[in-house]
């Protein structure tokens, strides 16, 4: 195997060669049988940009990836685990708040958060936070990918319980989950404006064409 | 006086208005236990006094509080802390998971095909029991017909009893195919289907002719026009309607069937009742479009060489 360098494109983000990586928090562990990449002694587990928004969103060019090695993160919308895999990686001395509702996927998010011990897995409702409140911490990020029609909504609502003044938000907007009808151009801003009128502040929102169609990711910030 | 009351896996804690900390009590410092807490009302006894306001409606001082140090009011460490937040996640996911067995759509299919079976059986029972009674005279011995009707009976009380247990169980299973199809006919797709999940995984086609196997068939051997509806067709929406509406309808019933199947088995979200409104738009414009018969062609000879008219592409 030929040695590539492993160049730091965020804390915790590397892209190996042509392909974006996270260094493996478990060693020989894969999640999703994704490819394991050895530089220099390290190894890196590859982060599929079709696989994970947020792997798009980082190739799309996002500008700023508020994770850090500490952060505490709120995962709405976890699903099997993917992406808050990788963010695992990153936040190694953080926590990841893994919200998931579908009893279908939630085993094997389980078995993540087995290994990960940064992970805590949460089967609930996102529209309901209070019956999950008791298990959470005020967090730097909340990250959001869920497909359903109120995604605004949910967001503002999590916000209000778990984000701290000044924290960051990162939420995946599936237009055709919010309305078959309308062009997802509009859809971005119609949900763009419901969190700024929520008091949020938005930073980026970014087309993740062509790595995902029809999503976009929007980030910003809670107001201090 | 409002006190403010919240709760993490530590313990509960209520404050007052002023901010101070009125009451509190600490958990159990095991994960059993502080599940089975949480489980229950939050309580504190000392709050008789106040007007006790939870976080259900939104954040309060209190949890505020408890998030921004979740451990620091309890002098607790770090490590304990989250050492009991993962143990308890984790034991009401895994409590939570056990109610919604992954297998329960097996058992549901074992309930309804008794069911049928019992509906047949009663038929035959009945049958039987109306014959028996045209030659029967009253006063005889307990044993012949009178017992007999008996047992029919009490047949066919546990006829009812199995299917207001398929009935429950298809609302906890599959509540969006229940609320789109009703109870039974979604639990027959399920049975045709042998699971949920791949029920799920049909197109809306598929499951539009679902059941009718033999036609399905004989359509791919090019001997007849393809079937319009399997078991489907029992919805009254498509039973209901004159003959050329129906294929229109079964189309769009197939399609909504598959995005209820996809809901229960993947997301547990319900969206029924959006289903069934955009069907009945459908059915609406179905009934506007076509109103009456269709005139037929008058057929003048009926071309003998073309034996295989209706036959399928190979793939």
């Amino acid at each position: 195997m030929e040695e590539e360098a492993a160049v730091e494109r965020f804390p915790g983000v590397y892209a190996v060669g042509d392909r974006l990586a996270t260094r493996n928090l478990i060693p020989g562990v894969r999640v999703y049988g994704e490819r394991l990449l050895a530089v220099a002694g390290v190894e890196y587990r590859a982060w599929n940009p079709r696989r994970s928004k947020l792997a798009a969103a980082i190739l799309s060019g996002l500008g700023e990836l508020p994770i850090r090695e500490d952060s505490k993160v709120l995962y709405l919308g976890a699903a099997s685990g993917t992406t808050a895999s990788h963010i695992s990686d990153i936040a190694t001395r953080g926590r990841v708040y893994c919200v998931e509702f579908s009893p279908r996927v939630f085993p094997s998010l389980l078995a993540l958060a087995e290994l990960r011990h940064n992970i805590i897995p949460i089967l609930a409702d996102a529209r309901r936070p209070h019956l999950y409140a008791p298990l959470l911490e005020e967090c730097d990020l909340v990250y959001q990918d869920v497909a359903q029609p109120e995604q605004a909504a949910i967001l503002l609502e999590n916000a209000r319980y778990f984000l701290k003044p000044g924290g960051f938000f990162m939420l995946a907007v599936k237009a055709r989950s919010v309305d078959i009808a309308m062009a997802p151009r509009d859809v971005y801003s119609q949900e763009a404006q419901r969190l700024r009128d929520g008091g949020m502040e938005i930073r980026e929102l970014l087309p993740l064409e062509p790595h995902e169609k029809d999503h976009a990711m929007v980030v910003g910030r809670k107001e201090r | 006086m409002r006190a403010y009351l919240a709760r993490n896996v530590l313990g509960v804690i209520a404050l007052g208005e002023d901010g101070r900390i009125i009451d509190r009590e600490p958990y159990p410092r095991e994960p059993g236990a502080v599940a089975e807490r949480l489980g229950q009302g939050a309580g504190l006894e000392r709050l008789e006094d106040y007007e006790v306001v939870t976080e259900e409606e939104g954040p309060n001082p209190a949890g505020e509080m408890l998030r921004r140090d979740p451990w620091g009011a309890w002098g607790v460490e770090a490590a304990e802390y989250y050492r009991l937040v993962r143990g308890v996640a984790v034991l009401t996911a895994n409590a939570k998971l056990g109610e919604v067995s992954q297998e329960r759509d097996r058992e549901l299919i074992q309930a309804l095909q008794a069911l049928q079976d019992l509906e047949e059986s009663l038929n035959l029972l009945t049958e039987r029991a109306s014959e028996w009674q045209a030659l029967h005279r009253p006063g005889g011995a307990d044993e012949g017909l009178p017992g007999f009707v008996r047992g029919v009976e009490g047949l066919s009380s546990l006829r009812e009893r199995l299917e207001g247990y398929v009935t429950g169980t298809m609302e906890e299973v599959a509540p969006n195919l229940a609320g789109l199809l009703g109870p039974l006919l979604g639990a027959r797709l399920i049975a045709e289907a042998k699971g949920l999940e791949s029920l799920a995984r049909m197109p809306g086609s598929r499951i539009q002719v679902l059941g009718a196997r033999r036609a399905i068939f004989q359509h791919m051997r090019g001997r007849q026009p393809p079937p319009k509806y399997g078991i489907i067709f029992q919805h009254p929406l498509i039973k209901g309607a004159p003959w050329w509406q129906r294929g229109k309808i079964a189309r769009s019933l197939g399609a909504k069937a598959a995005i209820a199947a996809r809901l229960d088995a993947f997301s547990g979200e319900y969206l029924a009742e959006g289903l069934k409104e955009r069907l009945e738009r459908r059915v609406e414009e179905v009934r506007r479009k076509y109103p009456s018969e269709p005139k037929r062609l008058r057929i003048i000879k009926r071309p003998k060489v073309e034996k295989k008219r209706w036959k399928r592409k190979r793939r």
